[in-house]
């Protein structure tokens, strides 16, 4: 089972809501930060999807159709489909949002909470969550990194400790960065944080053929990947978001004769009854959008941290490596990678995964 | 080239309206070709200092954890409120648009071809459309928005 992480950026707006840059100069600049997808997710309309096609095959990049639900009571990501038709945020009050969830579901589309906890009206109008969710198992993600240099702000600090709490409730939630992309200007102190969404190597098109299947690949703008897929890795959580490397994440069972490997977003068995245990594998890829970002003469720290407290602490070189624990998991109901350091002069969570969730028990039934 | 004005309003709200959606039913005649939407409020910026510093504090009480308000509540990026009232667009079978932006003036051009970013060309049937002004923020104690909708003709419609 090989997995392809495709770098992404989930939330970003042009002319056709508020922003400054048109979808051709934003997926110029996105190339140019060696991302392979991008969301557009312009507020409360689709208009900017007719140049879709014509802007993935000039500018070789990959677009996912998506739009911002633009509220008085919260900001909604929609992606994969337009929601309208069965979601119009206009008639949705505070109280009403499951019913919005079932339509942009109704839809095809995925619905996420955009930046939580960014402070609201009348500062930034609806950008605080007020809906009342009643069925939080509906939600597909959460946005728990907003804006350039995420790490540093309080309301995203804030956002991550709330994805904690509802993991530890027992919510299996994905969690997701968003740049919310308004102009292609940058600072050039600010780090940006890139989503990367995890698609099986055999699911992926155009790969499994080998050289002349690869060729094509490179000169799809898609990189052989589809929406749906993309849609799919973030539905299952197969997802890992950073600010420089990459953090993989890997689970094996130990103490059985046929043992598999668990990814990032599924769930692991273990019988500590049986004696068996959870070899766990942190990779940390430094080759990734290495223009991008440089952790140079740091001293890191890479954490595997369980809803019970953490598994395994290591003190590491910025170079890529790979470091294995064994724990018997016992009241653990998920794990995730951290990763922290430096950057912007803030020390900080720079980079974290998605959960392997844990559940005890055999798994013959 | 406009032939027919559809619909011409102005209306003045106040910070009780925030939240409120006015939506505007207007009839869009046979053989239109292009649709021209004037809109326009005022004023934008709150200048009262003493009002904005109070709704600022009450917005940083609101939402942001205790040990970060000191600092929040002269932020200078939160020390610029504004009203924000949004447009859109329905046909009678559905949605057709919204231009969520700031501005206080807007021109938007809706025709078969063509329309303003955040609007969705297409054919333009006939029948009752729906314009939408949705009241985001209104933070200054009178706000007045004008609304104009014109049609202009399919050319040689007349001489049917
Ligand atoms: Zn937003
Ligand atoms: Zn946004």
């Amino acid at each position: 089972m090989t997995i392809r992480w495709v770098a992404c950026e989930l939330h970003t707006h042009t002319v056709h809501s508020d922003a400054s840059h048109t979808l051709d100069e934003m997926a110029t600049a996105a190339r140019e930060l060696e991302l392979d997808w991008i969301a557009l997710t312009d507020h409360n309309t689709v208009s900017g999807w007719a140049f879709k096609e014509q802007v993935e095959a000039k500018r070789g990049i990959g677009i996912l159709s998506g739009l911002e639900w633009t509220t008085f009571y919260g900001h909604m990501l929609t992606l994969g489909a337009n929601v309208l038709h069965h979601a119009d945020w206009r008639f949705t009050g505070p109280d009403d949002i499951d019913e919005g969830i079932a339509g942009i579901h109704k839809s095809g589309g995925l619905a996420g909470i955009a930046h939580p906890f960014r402070i609201g009206s009348p500062i930034c109008t609806g950008c605080y969550w007020e809906f009342t969710i009643g069925k939080w198992k509906a939600l597909d993600y959460i946005e728990v990194w907003n804006g350039p240099s995420p790490h540093m702000k309080a309301f995203n600090q804030r956002a991550y400790l709330f994805w904690t709490e509802l993991l530890n409730r027992g919510l299996r939630i994905p969690a997701v960065s968003g740049r919310d992309w308004h102009h292609s200007l940058l600072s050039s102190e600010a780090t940006l944080a890139v989503t990367y969404l995890g698609v099986h190597e055999e699911a992926a098109a155009g790969y499994a053929g080998g050289g002349a299947a690869l060729e094509s690949a490179v000169q799809d703008p898609r990189k052989g990947v589809s929406e749906p897929q993309l849609l799919e890795a973030i539905r299952l959580g197969a997802v890992s978001v950073t600010q420089g490397p990459l953090l993989k994440l890997y689970a094996r069972e130990t103490g059985r004769e046929e043992n598999r490997t668990f990814g990032i977003g599924e769930v692991a068995r273990v019988d500590p009854s049986a004696g068996s245990r959870l070899s766990l594998t942190v990779e940390a890829d430094f080759e990734v959008r290495k223009r991008q970002w440089s952790l140079e003469g740091q001293e890191l720290k890479l954490c595997l941290v369980g809803s019970a407290g953490i598994v395994a602490e290591w003190i590491v070189p910025p170079v890529s490596a790979a470091f294995k624990t064994c724990s018997d998991m016992t009241g653990q109901r998920w794990i995730r990678a951290e990763l922290y350091g430096t950057m912007n002069g803030q020390a900080g969570l720079l980079a974290f995964t998605n959960c392997i969730y844990v559940e005890e028990g055999s798994l013959t039934l | 080239m406009y032939s027919k004005t559809l619909l011409d309003i102005s209306s003045r709200i106040t910070p009780a309206d925030r939240h409120v959606h006015l939506v505007h039913r207007f009839l869009v005649p046979r053989n239109t070709r292009q649709l021209r939407i004037d809109f326009a409020y005022s004023p934008k910026l709150l200048q009262d200092e003493a009002r904005q510093n109070t709704l600022v504090r009450q917005a940083v009480d609101r939402y942001m954890e205790p040990e970060l308000r000191e600092v929040a509540y002269t932020d200078p990026d939160y020390l610029v409120l504004q009203n924000l009232l949004t447009v859109s667009l329905d046909d009678p079978a559905g949605f057709r648009g919204a231009a969520h932006r700031a501005n206080k003036e807007q021109i938007i051009i809706v025709s078969e071809s063509t329309a303003t970013p955040g609007f969705l060309a297409g054919p333009l049937p006939a029948g009752l459309w729906e314009l939408t002004v949705s009241l985001h923020e209104v933070v200054t104690d009178k706000c007045q928005f004008e609304l104009q909708v014109q049609a202009a003709e399919t050319e040689g419609a007349d001489g049917l």
